[in-house]
């Protein structure tokens, strides 16, 4: 087995700060793969984060980083990228720094088109402060601070990506491992702005409040959810509920910021670099 | 080199300081008073090879100036107070992981949406205060359009030797008017530049001192050094550490190493005779209030004025030497903050007096000086 | 640390104007059109300007110090010159400055007699019969100045020049214009 991922993870800083049956291990193994199968080496490589489980991720990788606050992680990869286009950035979130608190900040990335590879470890509640609802939850789960049930919607992250331009939106989940490493091979591609949303497993909070306490209960839930695009489409509406697409969902050609950027400082007399 | 002068805006001279000292990333989301600084960095920074990015918020502003000087690019945003408010929280990443980068701030009346077009002073506290946390700040305040240009080139310079945020205060007043300015010569104007660390990568520690006594050299990220720069607590290389020791250790270098250069940023004009009966402690657009009293002259004693181009650190020390017992009167476009910090300096008893204004108008030399004639002297 | 030294003779030098009107008058216009004459003159000069939504309508104004050493106080404190461009801006400052202040304003339509320290022109019904009607300002701008020269006409007249375009040219011919009505008092 080709070991040469292991470069980009920080081995002696194991064990893993997260919990038991955590997804969080699977992505980060999953990215280091890509990135190999990439070749691209990790001080060219610059992880931003922001805060939660997943906002730890910059802990366990060899990379430059930037691990920053809660939901701002897109903005400082969007500043690292504007300065210097031939880096490869990544913004590691959680469903909460993504698309709750930095949502702001993840529709104007996308509408920006800026080369970015979002990785958003989706585990649908805040793990790091006890298991809260966010901007994921689906309506009627419960969680620490939904009781009763969740009154809100969740938000569908692929398609808010894809409403706000993203060149590039695919999903997987920490079960779908072949599907993710592929899509996150093709995210590492693509030149503007991509979301990799990964259904992740919380059994601690979400599941144990949600009757999949354990890790194996997560990964069945998985399993029985996600399902390649081409299935999903044809299946009966009732069949529908509770089940997602996953693989590349959407992809444009248009073009990313820096290369319009670099027309622009053209245009104005300045050569770029 | 050419005497000619040019008769530019304020806003318009920090741009122009900030290309001369090598700036050539800004990122921003526009507001008055600010909004001319963003316009010719959008028009101007491409011409040059830099990159103009105007953001959602302030809050992507702050961060995507701390993301770009990491990626070796000096870089710079502008803003007012209510975006100064929003800049904090990625303002404290920036003194966190010692990061060089440059905030222009002109200030106009607050709390809140305020008096929008109108100038004030009242940024002051927040500008040293405003990041939650034990921190230090370093900020310049320019009292005229000349100072709009020197003072950004060396916020520059500052944010770069001691890798730290550093603010330019400036206002409604001096951001909006214009004046004849010489900018300094291509060739004169030496801007301090990033330089290589002097180690090899593995020995780099991010968060150590230089044989210098200054930070060391930030490699750019894409180097073959590998920059980890943290918000939270962490060790010298930047690792995340909860260790109370390493904690301690942390917070105190950050605060340690721009309070013991106050000497190295203070910077100020003393205007008058060398045995006042008076002193004149005023920065901003207000020094220029005051220096008018202390050209036109009052009845009943000698004026001197210590027009301060930097406020934070705080020059106690100098403050102390130049007031010798002669009371002091600090004019603000505020309630009265800086003030605060001069009487804290001088003791309770020393005859400190403060002179504000807070309605989103200058402080007219008839009224400062009606004041000193008829409480001071 | 630089020490200077205070020089008394600095505001005897120091000449102020005052451009009020409303807003849409290309007041602020006029004010750095001095403002770069001084400038290229190598005076010390400042020029403010009312902001905000005055300058959309409603009153505005631009003010312009000229000097031969540093200016301290950046705004008008005794105006030399003032010129009034609406009744309002006439209105305003009847009682400012002292006994050499002059107030020139445009009266066209006005219906009130010159006062103390006060003189008219009909600078909108010159500008409508030279077909200069875009450049009032400018015209407006070339009498105050020629009776009260904080700069040289010549260098404003150099400025105009510069712009290669329509109205620019216009704005040049209402500015000498505007210089000869003045000289004709």
């Amino acid at each position: 087995m080709n070991r040469g991922y292991r470069k980009y993870i920080l081995e002696e800083k194991f064990p893993l700060f997260w919990c038991p049956g955590c997804g969080n291990g699977i992505i980060i193994a999953a990215l280091a793969r890509a990135l190999d199968k990439r070749g691209v080496s990790p001080n060219e490589i610059v992880t931003t984060t922001g805060i939660g489980c997943f906002g730890k991720a910059d802990d366990y990788l060899a990379t430059n980083s930037i691990h920053g606050t809660h939901g701002r992680a897109l903005a400082f990869a969007s500043g690292v990228k504007g300065a210097n286009p031939d880096l490869t950035v990544l913004a590691l979130m959680g469903d909460g720094d993504c698309a709750t608190i930095g949502g702001n900040h993840f529709l104007h990335a996308a509408r920006r088109n800026i080369g970015v590879t979002a990785i958003v470890s989706n585990n649908l509640n805040y793990g790091m402060t006890g298991g809260q609802y966010s901007a994921t939850t689906p309506a009627g789960v419960v969680t620490s601070t939904s009781v009763y049930g969740n009154p809100e919607e969740g938000f569908d992250l692929c398609d808010v990506a894809i409403a706000a331009g993203a060149s590039l939106v695919a999903r997987s989940t920490v079960y779908h491992v072949g599907v993710l490493d592929r899509v996150l091979d093709e995210a590492l591609k693509n030149p503007g702005f991509s979301l990799v949303e990964v259904m992740s497993s919380c059994p601690v909070h979400y599941g144990r409040r949600n009757r999949m306490p354990s890790a194996v209960d997560m990964m069945n839930h998985w399993k029985r959810s996600g399902m390649p695009e081409s299935r999903f489409r044809d299946l009966p509406a009732d069949e529908k509920e509770g089940r997602f697409p996953i693989g590349v969902l959407h992809r444009t050609d248009r073009e990313d910021f820096s290369s319009r950027y670099a027309s622009i400082q053209e245009e104005a007399g300045g050569v770029r670099r | 080199m050419s005497e000619r002068r040019s008769f530019i805006q304020g806003n318009e001279a920090i741009l122009e300081g900030a290309l001369a000292a090598g700036a050539r990333y800004f990122a921003g989301y526009p507001i008055t008073p600010s909004s001319e600084i963003a316009e010719r960095a959008a028009r101007r920074l491409p011409a040059v090879g830099g990159v103009y990015m105007q953001m959602e918020d302030e809050l992507a502003s702050m961060a995507a100036i701390v993301g770009a000087s990491l990626a070796g690019v000096k870089s710079f945003t502008a803003t007012s107070g209510p975006g100064l408010s929003l800049m904090m929280e990625n303002l404290g990443v920036a003194i966190m992981a010692e990061v060089p980068c440059v905030i222009v701030d002109v200030q106009r009346s607050g709390p809140s949406t305020g008096l929008a077009t109108k100038p004030a002073q009242a940024d002051v506290m927040m500008a040293r205060w405003g990041p939650h946390g034990d921190h230090s700040a370093i900020v310049l305040a320019p009292s005229s359009v000349q100072e709009c240009f020197d003072l950004t080139i060396r916020a520059f310079d500052i944010a770069e030797e001691l890798r730290h945020p550093v603010l330019v205060l400036s206002d409604a007043i001096v951001g909006h008017m214009r004046e004849d300015v010489l900018f300094g010569v291509p060739g004169e104007v030496t801007p301090v530049t990033r330089r290589d660390p002097g180690v090899t990568p593995s020995e780099y520690v991010m968060h150590s001192d230089g044989p210098d006594g200054l930070p060391v050299p930030l490699p750019p990220f894409g180097s073959d050094y590998i920059v980890r720069a943290n918000s939270s607590a962490h060790d010298e290389t930047g690792y995340p550490s909860a260790d109370p020791a390493t904690a301690a250790a942390n917070i105190r270098r950050l605060h340690d190493k721009v309070e013991g250069s106050v000497d190295r940023i203070t910077d100020y004009e003393y205007i008058g005779s060398d045995a006042p009966d008076l002193v004149l402690l005023a920065y901003g657009a207000t020094a220029r209030t005051a220096e008018q009293i202390a050209i036109d002259g009052v009845r009943g004693g000698e004026v001197a004025l210590v027009k301060l181009r930097s406020l934070w650190p705080f020059p106690e020390e100098l403050i102390r030497r130049v007031v010798g017992s002669a009371p002091v009167v600090v004019p603000e476009m505020n309630l009265g903050q800086l003030v605060r910090e001069v009487e804290r300096t001088l003791g309770p008893d020393y005859p400190c007096y403060a002179f504000n204004r807070s309605d989103g108008q200058p402080i007219e030399p008839d009224e400062l000086r009606s004041f000193i004639e008829e409480v001071v002297l | 640390m630089k020490v200077r030294a205070i020089d008394g003779a600095r505001l005897e030098e120091r000449r102020e104007i005052v451009l009020a009107g409303s807003g849409g008058q290309g007041l602020v216009f006029l004010g750095r059109l001095v403002g770069e004459a001084a400038a290229r003159n190598g005076l010390r000069t400042v020029q403010t300007q009312s902001y905000g939504v005055a300058s959309r309508g409603g009153f505005s104004k631009s003010e312009v110090i000229v000097a031969g050493k540093p200016i301290a106080y950046p705004m008008a404190m005794k105006p030399w010159g003032i010129l009034a461009l609406t009744d309002q801006a006439r209105g305003m400052y009847a009682d400012s400055g002292d006994g050499e202040r002059l107030l020139v304003y445009d009266d066209t339509y006005s219906k009130t007699v010159q006062g103390q320290g006060e003189m008219g022109f009909p600078f909108i019904s010159e500008a409508r019969r030279l077909g200069l009607d875009t450049s009032m300002n400018m015209m407006a701008l070339g009498a105050f100045l020629t009776l009260r020269p904080v700069v040289p006409i010549e260098t404003v007249a150099e400025i105009l020049s510069e712009a290669d375009d329509e109205l620019g040219r216009t704005n040049a011919k209402a500015f000498a214009a505007g210089v000869s009505l003045a000289r004709k008092r």
